[in-house]
């Protein structure tokens, strides 16, 4: 490796993480006496998070100095696409040329990535968990993303948390016990205090360089969830959701924690990239080598290590064999390791290479299951809509743009390691997910849960395309949504902000009063609802695109197609619901619409910016080609240009090239199904909301069942209380009683019966036979102890004193004795 | 270092005897003499902890090795000679794995004092004694290198605590007591009787025929010719009678909630820090070494009797009202994990468990002593009863966060560290098991896995109840209260050298496990072996010994953990 600037990186990167985690530990212990009621607390937080975003853009900077654009990545790889399309058709006749022009069969193009650790936590002999990082392009642009859009939020909370600059803060939406709201010092401080944390662990989670520090990264952003949703501690509701969402993200990390003992168990090692020396030898190759090795052209292959892991007895044996002819010696166990890797090969065909594809499958979907608890997918979706309970600004910066990304980033960053089983899975997920949570975003009235709902149901489209093949795609969502999804929710907060409520039902008619905020608001609506040239509808379009490739590849599976498309109807429907709702029309409540202002500078600025953002992002720079796509396509995980592969289990299941999605043919078809949808569901918005001519009451009467099915949330909650909760509670009251009454009783009744053996055998047999033998020893004790009684003084004081000294005299005598006897 | 090994041993004892004699002239002499005490204790302790060398991990366990030396020990000859015919000696010395567990006693005992600052009224003197030489008891049971030294410590524990509890306890406090005693004399006494026995078979087997009491002779002996595996089972099950109901494994576990409510803080503290970790310390230093087939033949029981505990203790501690009850039964679902670590029988899960042993020490006791903070200030444990304390103590509610959290094992606090190693051993036990165990053991490690979900629930519902919320209107009032405020100096400084524990175990996990892993390694080594031998094909069992000899195999095994690659 010659040095380049791209050596710089893991220093800035390395320090883009430490700056927040700096401006964290000041806050926690000279916030409150930062300027009056901790004021400046907040400019700490935001010097924090602005030395993180400079870093990282200086190291987005490098980047494409050193890497380039990776434009001609994205061209060069269409062209490739539809060539190979083409070649394929054709190979019959000019065999020679096309197995070398296509895509298939070139030589797969590797990534630039930067893999190294800075400290090893655990000593030897333990799972290695290490501080390590590992920077690719994706690394890089989660961290532009991630700290830019923190910074606005920083600045953005200086104004929505200002009413926390007070003596003493009113908080309605908290009674004390005689039902009065209740009163309190302002927290300011710790609102930063808290956000500085996040933002030290999302970063740190970007740049993990192995799956244990992402799980501990992972873990980290969750406290921070927990603290951030029950900032309110006094609301009863706050508290509830903060657990909520903590346990239900536990169940997620149970799978895992499985997930990452069956790769140490299958791979023996955590870390993504492959550790070098320094001559740039591998020495350990990390998960993604070795489930994509380079001299199998980066295809899918289930490691040498995990089939003699699964092939265990029989590795055993052979070493056995060896040793008992050759003797224990290093000759017998060169002979036994070459047996086993050569016999590694027809272990791989038969049933331990199947245990080992098992373990892969079981990795993969435990590791998955960690991201479905952190991304709220489909059955753990149920905690983010009530983790609205935080402020505005926690729920733009973590409950829509960051942390629950972080799911579909891990999937993202996983991906190559993922079987197609696997991918199938998070598929099939995903689409569940995005439908199940549009439709309930139809019914709610809530500003910010409508808001929630859209955000699982964008995630859902997210896990969607990374499952079926399209990691260009799910991770490109991942970027534009967090742009325009921050900019609603902190629209939405500007708007609570300033009716006090979050009910849209008694908002209306507010675009007159609030012009900032209703606009941006359109803008982030347009780029929901994926109207052209809006960043969303780009992404939008390479999802859908996608999902028809996996259709045509795999026939029966139009499925995802078609969820995607009605997904896309309804988020138009909702977006445009809640803006007519909110901002058009007359006002329903006129005391409500008295208080109402446009909020200050410091919060509609931002908006601006990102509304900006949220339209252009997904632009490429004209002339240089320079756009997010082509900053991701650097990043593209070796070997999956070509496609994932072929699975196993399912023969049938097949991963091609994304690339191919992006042919002129399909490309179109997306886009205007796409587009037509988006229209048929804005259109529906306006019938119904805008200009009213179709009540909204008349609607919900006539399909009443499905409006009851939506109003409550397919009744998810409920049937998580009575399937879970309850049962879990009325067992653990049984257990409680099982071991007071049982367990505990028998112990006592034990003691009983001994009690009771005691006094029989003492009227039986003591009295008899032994009190004869017993008085006369009772009489000699009885004149020892008259010559002792002067000893004895009824003080308890005395008698400890007389125990400690005479233990002390023993314990010494004892010594002497002992020393005087061994000597 | 000898002689600060031995002062650590009797300044408690002397600290007891001035306390005990500074008269009833109030709490303020005696409870100053056992501070001095246990502080003077404490840095001694300290000294001798932090010297122990961080040892280079052994590659490989020869067979037959001696055990290793400890990095301090102290011997005289109490009866006999080594020669014989009888040989007991007072031996002391720390090793890897009793080394922390000796450091944890020793802060812990200061914490106890310090809790008990105001709270104790009732004859501080003779208070301050018994937990002093409960401390002596137990810096010696860590200490002891004698199978009678031990015992002799062992049962001295149990005293001080007996008086502790039904003397200073709460309302049901005899019962407590004496429920308390004899459960585990019950036990202790089994196990006597089971360490006798060993000791006897093992004389027969010395080559002088000499009745050996010293660890290090027994342990010899028995490794270079073991016991009949039958035999093995039954010492094993007189061994496992008391150290389980210590311990306590369910379903032995009914003293401890009891205990734990009637005891007052200080004895809280103690018993879930120190004292059950007694029972799991004896399981790794008498039945690992000394009973390698018997450890083998009940591994898969005390698995299951593990992972029952970790879900029913979790799912009773749901339910439960009182805070003391609650963190009580969370103790026997953590025990749980580290019982199933030490059982993994491997490296990893061993050093896992002992870790995990100090963890809960550090963190439930810590639990303990918040929750008398908030007694001594509210008068009540009722969760139901409690809310808002976050705002009216803010400090408190940061220091109980913070133990939450590391019981829950959060990465970054001591929990996780101990949690992980624990989960990667029992699941590497599973992966490297032969066929027909392999699913059975990885079925109990997944479940017993979800006791991380359970935790969060009981804990976190907890914290909701007591800290957050709205303050109940018998407490509004309650901050006029001169008495009423937060964290008082001597709390303080009972609660921060924890915290400091908990962050920096969390953080730097390998500085401590550096120091177990010289002694823990062959131990765990040995089991591994003993392990496979029992369980492993046919054709593999008679390589297994001669596998032992050679380190290279690491290579070719894949992966590093499985114990053919190990020894």
């Amino acid at each position: 490796m010659t040095g380049t600037a791209l050596d710089y990186l893991p220093v800035l990167l390395g320090w883009a993480v430490l700056a927040p985690l700096i401006s964290f530990a000041l806050v926690v212990f000279f916030g409150p006496k930062m300027g009056r009621h901790g004021r400046l607390a907040g400019y700490v937080s935001i010097g924090g998070i602005l030395t993180a975003c400079v870093l990282s853009f200086i190291a987005l900077g490098i980047w494409l100095s050193v890497e380039g654009t990776g434009a001609d990545l994205l061209h060069h790889g269409q062209h490739d696409a539809s060539h190979a399309e083409s070649a394929h058709a054709e190979s019959e006749h000019h065999g020679a040329e096309s197995q070398h022009g296509t895509a298939e069969h070139a030589p797969a193009r590797v990534p630039r990535t930067l893999f190294g650790t800075w400290y090893v936590l655990s000593p030897p002999g333990v799972p290695e968990i290490g501080i390590s990082y590992y920077i690719d392009c994706l690394t890089v642009v989660m961290f532009a993303m991630v700290s830019f859009i923190a910074l606005l939020i920083h600045i953005y909370s200086l104004g929505y948390m200002a009413e926390e600059l007070a003596d003493e803060v009113v908080d309605h939406e908290a009674h004390t016990s005689d039902g009065a709201h209740v009163r309190r010092r302002g927290r300011f401080h710790r609102f930063f205090q808290y956000l500085s944390l996040f933002c030290f662990s999302m970063l740190g989670l970007v740049l993990s360089g192995n799956v244990a520090m992402t799980f501990v990264f992972w873990e980290l952003v969750g406290v921070c969830s927990y603290f951030l949703i029950g900032f309110y501690i006094e609301r009863r509701s706050a508290n509830l959701a903060a657990n909520k969402a903590f346990i239900v993200n536990r169940v997620g990390d149970f799978g895992m924690i499985v997930g990452l003992m069956a790769l140490w168990g299958s791979l023996g090692t955590f870390n993504y990239g492959d550790t070098l020396d320094e001559q740039g030898h591998v020495v350990r190759p990390g998960v993604f080598s070795l489930i994509r090795p380079a001299e199998h052209g980066h295809r899918l292959w289930v490691p040498d290590k995990a089939v003699q892991a699964a092939a265990e007895e029989e590795v055993a044996a052979v070493v056995a064999d060896h040793l008992r002819v050759h003797g224990p010696n290093s000759q017998a166990l060169q002979a036994a390791r070459s047996e086993v890797q050569a016999r590694t090969a027809s272990w791989r065909q038969g049933p331990q290479g199947r245990m080992a594809y098992w373990l892969l499958i079981i990795a993969g979907l435990g590791i998955f299951c960690g991201c479905v608890g952190k991304s709220a997918q489909f059955p753990l979706h149920v905690w983010l809509p009530d983790a609205m309970e935080g402020p505005t600004p926690v729920s733009a910066l973590v409950h829509s743009a960051t942390m629950v990304a972080a799911g579909v980033y891990l999937v993202g960053r996983f991906f190559p390691a993922f079987v197609p089983e696997v991918l199938l899975v998070v598929a099939v997920i995903g689409a569940i997910t995005l439908f199940l949570a549009a439709t309930i975003a139809i019914t709610a009235v809530d500003i910010k849960r409508v808001l929630a709902y859209s955000t699982v149901s964008q995630l859902g489209y997210m896990m969607l395309a990374l499952g079926t093949g399209g990691w260009l795609a799910g991770l490109f969502h991942l970027i534009t949504h967090a742009f325009f999804k921050s900019l609603l929710f902190m629209c939405s907060g500007s708007v609570i902000h300033a009716c006090h409520t979050n009910d849209m039902r008694r908002m209306g008619g507010l675009l007159k009063k609030m012009p900032y905020t209703g606009y941006t608001m359109l803008v982030g609506c347009l780029a929901i609802a994926g109207a052209p040239f809006f960043s969303g509808f780009y992404s939008k379009d390479y999802i859908i695109a996608q999902t028809i490739q996996f259709g045509l590849d795999n026939p029966g599976w139009n499925i995802f197609y078609y969820a995607a498309t009605v997904g896309a109807a309804i988020t138009a429907f909702y977006m445009f619901r809640l803006w007519f709702m909110t901002f058009l029309g007359k006002p329903r409540d006129e005391h409500v619409y008295e208080h109402v202002h446009e909020s200050p500078p410091t919060m509609w600025v931002p908006l601006v910016i990102l509304a900006v953002l949220a339209v252009s992002v997904a632009w490429s720079v004209p002339g240089v080609g320079l756009s997010i796509e082509s900053l991701l396509e650097q990043a593209r995980p070796a070997g999956t240009e070509q496609g994932v592969g072929t699975g196993t289990l399912l023969a049938d299941l097949t991963y091609r090239s994304e690339h191919l999605s992006h042919q002129e043919a399909i490309h179109a078809q997306a886009t205007t199904v796409a587009t037509l949808a988006a229209l048929a569901g804005f259109l529906l918005a306006v019938v119904i909301y805008a200009k009213g001519w179709v009540s909204a009451e008349e609607v919900a009467r006539q399909f009443r069942p499905i409006y009851q099915l939506l109003w409550h949330k397919w009744w998810f909650d409920e049937l998580y209380q009575a399937v879970f909760v309850r049962p879990v509670h009325f067992v653990a009251q049984l257990i409680a009683r099982f071991d007071r009454v049982v367990i505990d009783g028998i112990i006592d009744g034990s003691a009983r019966a001994v009690t009771a053996f005691s006094a029989w055998a003492d009227r039986v047999i003591d009295r008899a036979s032994v009190d004869g033998f017993v008085n006369l020893l009772a009489d000699w004790v009885y004149n020892l102890a008259l010559r002792l009684r002067t000893v004895q003084t009824g003080r308890l004081r005395q008698y400890v004193v007389f125990i400690v000294v005479g233990t002390v005299a023993l314990f010494v005598l004892v010594s002497f004795w002992a020393s005087a006897s061994a000597g | 270092m000898t002689t600060w090994l031995l002062a650590s041993l009797v300044i408690p004892v002397l600290g007891a005897a001035v306390a005990a004699g500074v008269g009833p002239s109030g709490h303020r002499n005696a409870r100053w003499v056992a501070l001095v005490a246990a502080t003077l204790t404490l840095v001694v302790a300290a000294v001798v902890v932090f010297s122990a060398p961080a040892a280079p991990v052994p590659r490989i366990t020869q067979e037959g090795a001696p055990p290793s030396e400890p990095f301090v020990s102290w011997q005289r000859q109490w009866f006999g000679s080594p020669q014989g015919p009888v040989d007991i000696r007072l031996a002391l010395g720390l090793d890897g794995l009793s080394l922390w567990l000796y450091g944890l006693s020793a802060l812990l005992v200061f914490v106890a004092v310090l809790i008990s600052w105001e709270e104790i009224t009732h004859r501080p003197g003779t208070y301050y004694a018994m937990l002093l030489l409960l401390e002596t008891g137990l810096l010696g049971v860590f200490a002891a290198r004698d199978v009678l030294l031990f015992y002799v410590f062992f049962e001295f524990t149990l005293l001080p605590l007996f008086f502790l509890i039904g003397i200073w306890g709460h309302e049901q406090r005899r019962y407590a007591a004496v429920k308390f005693f004899l459960y585990t004399l019950a036990g202790s006494v089994l196990t006597f009787l089971g360490l006798l026995a060993i000791v006897l078979l093992a004389s027969q087997k010395h080559p002088q025929g000499v009745l050996s009491f010293y660890l290090p002779t027994v342990q010899q002996v028995l490794q270079q010719d073991p016991l009949p595996r039958a035999l093995q089972w039954w010492l094993f099950l007189a061994l496992f009678a008391g150290f389980a109901i210590k311990v306590p494994l369910w379903p032995f576990h009914t003293w401890l909630p009891l205990a734990h409510v009637e005891a007052p803080t200080a004895g809280s503290v103690l018993l879930a820090g120190v004292l059950l970790k007694v029972g799991s310390y004896g399981f790794v230093r008498f039945c690992l070494p000394l009973l390698p087939q018997g450890t083998v033949d009940w591994m898969p029981a005390i698995w299951w009797l593990s992972l029952v505990g970790i879900i029913y203790a979790a799912l009773v501690a749901l339910v439960q009202w009182d805070i003391k009850r609650m963190i009580a039964y969370s103790s026997v679902s953590h025990l749980g994990f580290c019982m199933l670590g030490v059982f993994a029988l491997n490296r990893v899960g061993l050093q896992g468990g002992v870790l995990q042993m100090i963890n809960h020490g550090l963190s439930t006791a810590g639990l303990f002593a918040v929750v008398g903070m908030i007694y001594r200030r509210y008068h009540t444990r009722h969760m139901a009863e409690l809310g808002g304390v976050a705002r009216q103590l803010p400090l408190l509610a940061v220091v109980l966060m913070i133990l939450v959290f590391s019981s829950i094992g959060l990465p970054g606090l001591n929990g996780f560290a101990g949690e992980f190693l624990i989960l990667a051993g029992a699941f590497n036990r599973g992966w490297t098991a032969p066929a027909g165990h392999s699913a059975t053991l990885l079925l109990v490690a997944v479940l017993a896995t979800s006791g991380v979900v359970l935790g969060a629930w009981y804990m976190l519902s907890m914290v909701r109840q007591v800290l957050f919320g709205p303050v109940p209107p018998a407490h509004e009032n309650l901050s006029q209260k001169t008495a009423f405020s937060d964290l008082r100096w001597y709390e303080l400084a009972a609660v921060v050298p924890l915290l400091v524990f908990v962050l920096w175990i969390g953080l730097q996990p390998g500085f401590f496990l550096s120091r177990m892993q010289g002694d823990l390694f062959p131990m765990a080594d040995r089991a591994a072996v003993a392990y496979y031998q029992t369980h492993a094909p046919a054709q593999v069992k008679t390589g297994a010994r001669s596998l032992q000899k050679d380190s290279p195999l690491a290579e070719v095994a894949p992966v590093g953990e499985s114990p053919k690659t190990q020894n």
